[in-house]
């Protein structure tokens, strides 16, 4: 792994700023080796993943050293990445988006500060994953219940400031974020929200407190280092009930968004839930080379026979109900109005009440098991998600299914997508699956991503989120009025962050320190 | 080790009923904190047991690659010590490395003393 060094720094500089670190937080958590940088590249990159390399890590282990950290960054001129628990699977995990930017890990400051019964929130720290937040609240026989992602081996809080997705009534994450205490690009040490107030009985109440509200501000941003986070948590129900639900074919799609938008827009179905293909499953419990050797992508009647062995549809969601039982009884019905004339046939539900194993509820609980999908075609596996917002139309859901389905044909990658039902608006979520040692096939799947951005733009759809790769040109797709919104993100961010430590390029925002490594200037 | 997951075992019928992203389960590792427990076994189960417990992503590519008797981390005697670090620095195929932030060397070195370990008490399940 070739030496890595921060932008505009000399050697000596740079050992010189590793040193005044060291001094904080110990020479165990400063790292500067190969060894140790090495685990910070994107294990699942379309390439090496070395144009993100970190120079070194530096792990403090609560906010007054990463108070200090920061404050040196400032003084010796050093970019600093944070990163939660850095397991952002899929979008570039913990890697910086600058070459030669230090990582901060925040791993190790990982302690459940507070969980308020009553009240249902809690106040967590960077490094609480998902599976230790639900063991805690087990544990302690704790009425709450979590959200929880796909893949929920990551941090809780950094799945948040990512706007990442459950799937109960509290699965948009971003926006259960209530209050939180952060350390400014210059080092100063402030809580946003009603945390504003010394001795507020009310942090995790009221999202907002008094004028302009912070916490959005500090999601998928680099205005600041975020060391606690409030988050609410939903009291658990009386009654849920679960029913998956297949439709055999692949028009199905265009009924099937106009009804289940109309469940969700009035709050039949609160939650968010994944409307997916074939191959979200058919990926975890098979591998490619069971079915198909070929190398384009998989042709509808190999994918047929995937269905038609796992008796799956070609689309496939859960519905879930929450609540007071007569709610939800009252719900089902409903769902059963909306759903059952097109699907000929009684929808199965799973009933869940107080007392009963917590694995027939329709609670979040974490899992790994997702990530199986990345060993589709074996080796080492790759994987990458293009995931623009689109409205919740039948048939615009179908010219997008149908349009996608012929661009990840025509660059001969199989085509696994879930058009994710939210509130008002679909994440329409696709996974590149690719094979990282095929470069004939990490180029196209290169290729395919830019000519995805494109067609989403001309669509007037913009990504949610997206890779490390990929945040210039998706940054740039936000072009009203020339563009100015990013010159506003800038303006902003040169006035907070005027040595531009934080986090350079997260999102496409670059700061003038380092405008010349990311876009250049006039990009 | 306790049976917390879903197992393999149960058949891919079951498996399959079960993986959509909202009802997603598998094997949960013990709530113990290994920071505070000497115990290489505890610290496996902790820090590994996302994906190598029955039932997970990792049993799962284990059995894929090696067979079923090989698939269980936590039941291997075949694994020295050194390879099991090297691999956690390095990561294997699908499965990523593993930083010193998450799993310091001291824990990773009981982790691979217990996996390569032949008088495991129990199972790996």
């Amino acid at each position: 792994m070739p030496d890595t060094l921060p932008p505009n720094l000399t050697a000596p500089a740079f050992s010189k700023a590793l040193s005044a670190f060291t001094r904080v937080v110990g020479a165990q958590w400063v790292m500067s080796e190969d060894t140790d940088r090495a685990t910070y590249i994107d294990p699942y990159a379309m390439g090496d993943g070395l144009h993100h390399a970190p120079s070194a890590i530096v792990a403090p282990a609560n906010v007054e050293e990463v108070q200090a950290i920061v404050r040196l960054a400032n003084e010796h001129r050093v970019p600093l990445w944070p990163t939660a628990r850095g397991k952002n699977l899929g979008y570039g995990w913990a890697s910086p988006a600058m070459r030669g930017t230090v990582v901060l890990d925040l791993g190790r400051m990982n302690r459940i500060l507070e969980v308020d019964p009553k009240f249902g929130h809690c106040l967590i720290e960077p490094g609480v994953g998902f599976y230790d937040l639900y063991n805690y609240l087990q544990d302690n026989k704790i009425p709450l219940w979590m959200s929880v992602p796909g893949n929920a081996w990551g941090s809780v809080m950094g799945n948040a400031l990512e706007r990442g997705l459950g799937y109960t009534p509290y699965g948009d994450h971003a926006s259960k974020i209530c209050g939180m205490e952060v350390i400014s690009p210059t080092g100063e040490l402030f809580r946003t929200g009603m945390g504003a107030m010394a001795g507020s009985k009310s942090w995790q109440a009221y999202q907002h407190g008094f004028g302009p509200s912070w916490d959005q501000f500090l999601v998928q941003s680099n205005f600041g280092v975020v060391t606690k986070m409030g988050l609410w948590l939903m009291p658990e129900p009386e009654m849920t009930m679960r029913a998956k639900i297949e439709l055999p074919r692949a028009d199905d799609i265009a009924w099937a968004i106009d009804e289940l938008h109309q469940l969700r827009l009035n709050n039949v179905v609160d939650h968010n839930f994944v409307f997916g293909n074939f191959m979200h499953d058919a990926a975890v419990v098979s591998q490619r080379s069971e079915w198909y050797d070929g190398k384009g992508a998989l042709p509808d009647d190999v994918a047929q026979k995937m269905m038609d062995h796992f008796d799956i549809g070609w689309w496939r969601f859960t519905l879930s109900l929450f609540g007071h039982e007569g709610m939800v009884k009252a719900r089902e019905k409903i769902v059963r109005q909306a759903l059952e004339p097109h699907l000929g046939k009684s929808i199965e539900f799973v009933e869940w009440r107080r007392g009963d194993p917590i694995e027939m509820s329709s609670a979040g609980r974490p899992s790994a098991l997702a990530l199986q999908i990345v060993n589709w075609r074996g080796g080492r596996g790759g994987h990458m998600g293009f995931s623009p917002v689109m409205p919740p139309d039948g048939q615009l859901a179908h010219k997008q299914f149908r349009a996608m389905k012929a661009r990840f044909e025509e660059h001969g990658l199989d085509y696994y997508t879930s058009f994710t039902m939210g509130h008002r608006h679909i994440n329409n979520v696709n996974l590149l699956l690719y094979d990282r040692d095929d470069t004939d096939m990490t180029g196209r799947a290169n290729k395919l991503f830019n000519a995805l951005i494109t067609d989403a733009k001309a669509s007037g759809y913009g990504e949610y989120r997206t890779h490390l790769d990929f945040m210039d040109p998706v940054a740039a797709s936000f072009d009203f009025n020339d563009g100015v919104l990013a010159r506003l993100n800038e303006t902003v961010k040169n006035a907070l962050d005027p040595n531009g430590v934080i986090a350079p390029g997260k999102n496409g925002i670059w700061p003038r320190a380092y405008k010349a490594a990311g876009p250049g200037e006039g990009a | 080790m306790r049976r917390t997951g879903i197992g393999i075992a149960a058949g891919l019928a079951t498996v399959i009923g079960m993986i959509g992203l909202a009802s997603a389960q598998t094997a949960r590792p013990a709530g113990v904190a290994a920071s505070t427990s000497h115990d290489g076994q505890a610290m496996f189960m902790a820090k590994c047991g996302y994906c190598h417990l029955d039932g997970g992503t990792g049993t799962m590519m284990l059995e894929r690659r090696l067979g079923k008797d090989k698939a269980l981390l936590g039941e291997r005697s075949d694994l020295p010590a050194d390879y099991v670090k090297a691999v956690a620095r390095h990561g294997l195929n699908s499965m990523p490395p593993i930083t010193r932030v998450e799993v310091p060397d001291e824990e990773l070195d009981r982790i691979a003393d217990f996996i390569a370990s032949s008088r495991k008490k129990a199972t790996g399940k």
